[in-house]
């Protein structure tokens, strides 16, 4: 069972912070595929590969079901920014790349075939095939991804004072860095989160705070909260001891 | 993967006994345990912080066992090994039981918890594991993986095997290797004889 859970919190200048989001995010299918095709023998030969490093921002929403079986097959978010939308003078680093997703036909096997992108749906291997498009994403620095607990690792962005004013921010969405190892990255999204919207601003950073892991299952294991006011994401796990809230937010988010 | 915020490694596994005349009989068949190991090395897969090669990360090698049924009511996401692995006190022949035994094995240490090396029984640190082949390995949809993990007639024979484990190869990239369990499922006894073969077919879903 992977969960993973985000934390967005408003940086103002003096240092105040004040928490927007706290909640679970939705595991997508590219995670599972990704791994298993590290399992078959198939996929990226490096590691690194795997590993978050792009994350896009977006204005919509991805409206799944949660009864459906297929809730999590989608490789994208729903109306992600343009490269202008971030703004001129942003801190962040902002590269065109080939976003990846899994692909079916009704008719694979005939030279024709039309493709398309799995949308909440499913297909068989053999209707099935890896494809993308070109969309606009910013790097994940690697220092910003760590690794939290035994079981399962962090990642940190932060949206400084300068990024995406104007914008009514929805939705999140992190991607691995090329794990079909194509000769140029081609990002697959592995983790979700849509919000309310959050009106960005020059008053505040916004800094979001990602973690994924096999979170409370295991005695064994660290289990952590971020008590960060939001629902506890263990509460469904009964007779699963909370530890005690660990995580403070890294100095070099507080600016001004 | 139905739930909304989750996503839900699960397994499933089937065992069949195969009789040299061809006929075949399921001797079991339910859902297995991924166990906390499993988040482990995903863990360091996604942190950039476990070894370097990916073929590290896969799931290679096996284990059976004679103590399963001992926690069968109690088995859970924390065991990091077999309640009695084969191999501990006659090593190979444990496996290997005839001369034309064709199961291949490997000899190296097993990761606990805490990604320390777990000793055997008599205080050693090599374990004996079953080695799964690249043709055993099968993607069966996008987000689920097959294995087949065979066992001859002439191999385990005279024990009453009742647990099997599944293991990562290496995900800390240890020199020594450092094996992992990520799957876990107790069975019904099956005391094996050189009558039949043991298959399982074990499935897992991401």
């Amino acid at each position: 069972m992977i969960k993973g859970h985000v934390t967005i919190c408003k940086i103002y200048s003096d240092g105040t912070k004040e928490i927007v989001l706290d909640k679970a995010n939705l595991i997508t299918a590219g995670l599972g595929s990704s791994y298993i095709d590290i399992l078959q023998g198939g996929g990226s030969r490096y590691p690194d590969d795997y590993t978050p490093a792009y994350f896009q921002l977006g204005t919509s929403t991805i409206d799944y079901s949660a009864d459906s079986a297929t809730s999590s097959y989608f490789y994208q978010l729903s109306t992600p920014l343009p490269w202008s939308a971030y703004g001129e003078d942003t801190d962040l680093t902002i590269v065109k790349r080939y976003r990846g997703f899994n692909a079916s036909s009704t008719t694979p096997l005939v030279a024709t075939a039309t493709w398309g992108e799995l949308f909440l749906t499913s297909a068989l291997l053999s209707a099935c095939t890896f494809s993308g498009s070109d969309e606009y994403f910013s790097y994940i620095q690697k220092g910003q991804v760590t690794k939290f607990f035994m079981d399962s690792f962090e990642a940190d962005i932060v949206l400084d004072e300068k990024t995406a004013n104007g914008q009514a921010i929805t939705e999140v969405g992190l991607f691995s860095k090329n794990p079909k190892g194509l000769h140029e990255d081609s990002p697959v999204l592995m983790a979700y989160r849509s919000f309310a919207a959050i009106n960005k601003i020059e008053a505040f950073s916004l800094v979001i705070h990602w973690t994924i892991g096999f979170l409370g299952l295991s005695t064994n294991i660290d289990d952590h909260y971020t008590g960060g006011g939001g629902k506890n994401p263990l509460s469904r796990a009964v007779g699963i001891p909370v530890a005690t809230p660990s995580f403070n937010y890294p100095s070099w988010n507080k600016r001004g | 993967m139905k739930q909304q915020d989750i996503l839900n490694v699960s397994g499933h596994l089937e065992i069949y006994k195969v009789y040299e005349d061809g006929r075949e009989e399921q001797v079991f068949t339910d859902h297995n345990v991924i166990t906390s190991g499993m988040g482990v090395g995903l863990g360091l897969l996604y942190a950039g912080s476990g070894a370097a090669d990916i073929t590290n990360f896969q799931i290679r090698y096996f284990q059976l066992g004679v103590l399963g049924d001992t926690i069968i009511s109690s088995y859970g996401v924390s065991e990091t090994s077999l309640v009695s692995a084969l191999g501990q006190v006659n090593g190979k022949t444990d496996y290997n039981t005839d001369s034309n035994s064709v199961l291949p094995l490997v000899s190296h240490e097993l990761m606990n918890w805490n990604g320390t090396k777990k000793l055997d029984s008599q205080s050693g640190d090599s374990w004996y594991f079953g080695l799964i082949s690249d043709n055993s390995i099968k993607r069966v949809d996008l987000n689920s993986v097959t294995y087949i993990l065979y066992i001859d007639r002439n191999s385990c024979n005279s024990f009453t095997l009742n647990e099997v484990g599944l293991f990562m190869k290496n995900p800390l990239g240890s020199d020594p290797k450092r094996s992992q369990l990520c799957a876990y499922r107790p069975f019904s006894n099956i005391v094996k004889t050189d009558d039949f073969a043991l298959v399982f077919k074990w499935t897992l879903n991401f």
